[in-house]
């Protein structure tokens, strides 16, 4: 009986990734989360933010949210591939159950709850300036 | 003697008093509240927060500044 826990990584990008980068990032996740006996509940992208304070040289990041299921060795080879990742400047992952069988999760459920969730976001410079353009029209 | 005690309205935890107010590191809005201008934690004397959730509000705060959703110091208006 695998023992897996519910885990949850949120990584930063560049804000001018393109999605093929991120969908090589994506597939080397997968990959490492096979082999160790993983399932993925689903990477949401949040979206261009503005960083609260310059990381390596950036004002602005792309925030991608990571959900999943693994074993806790699962966690070190997807942090060693983030860190090691070009297009990711900021990673985080937090653990969200205890050791549990597998079976004891409702994916579903899961799944859903990371797919409802959106995370609250100021208006910043950007969006100020885009909004005003659609209210002039 | 000297009557120096003044009456206080007492504190009230506002996590107690309103439980749909959910502490997470991924809602920077809601943390705002329980920090100051200048981007440190506001004590639980001044806030009356109460110890467990202050507890869980520090935790979320510190894990925000990581991702850069909060400032570790921001600079004075």
């Amino acid at each position: 009986m695998v023992l897996v826990r519910l885990y949850e990584t949120v990584f930063i990008a560049p804000p001018e990734v393109d999605d093929e980068a991120v969908e090589k990032l994506h597939q080397r996740l997968l990959g490492a989360l096979e082999q160790h006996g993983g399932i993925e509940l689903k990477l949401v992208n949040w979206g261009k933010r503005k960083l609260a304070y310059p990381i390596a040289g950036h004002r602005k990041g792309t925030y991608f949210y990571f959900g999943y299921m693994a074993a806790p060795s699962a966690v070190a080879e997807l942090e060693r591939l983030l860190r090691l990742s070009p297009d990711v400047v900021r990673y985080l992952t937090v653990k969200l159950s205890e050791l549990k069988p597998l079976g004891h999760f409702d994916i579903e459920a899961e799944r859903q709850r990371v797919e409802d969730w959106t995370p609250d976001r100021e208006e910043d410079d950007e969006d100020a300036f885009l909004r005003r353009r659609r209210d002039r029209r | 003697m000297r009557d120096i005690r003044r009456r206080r309205r007492r504190k009230v935890c506002p996590f107690e008093a309103d439980k749909s107010l959910y502490i997470d590191y991924k809602s920077p809005t809601m943390l705002k509240r329980f920090i100051t201008e200048r981007g440190k934690i506001v004590p639980r004397r001044i806030s009356g927060v109460s110890a467990k959730y202050q507890r869980q509000l520090r935790n979320a705060v510190k894990r925000a500044r990581v991702l850069a959703l909060m400032p570790y110091a921001a600079a004075r208006q």
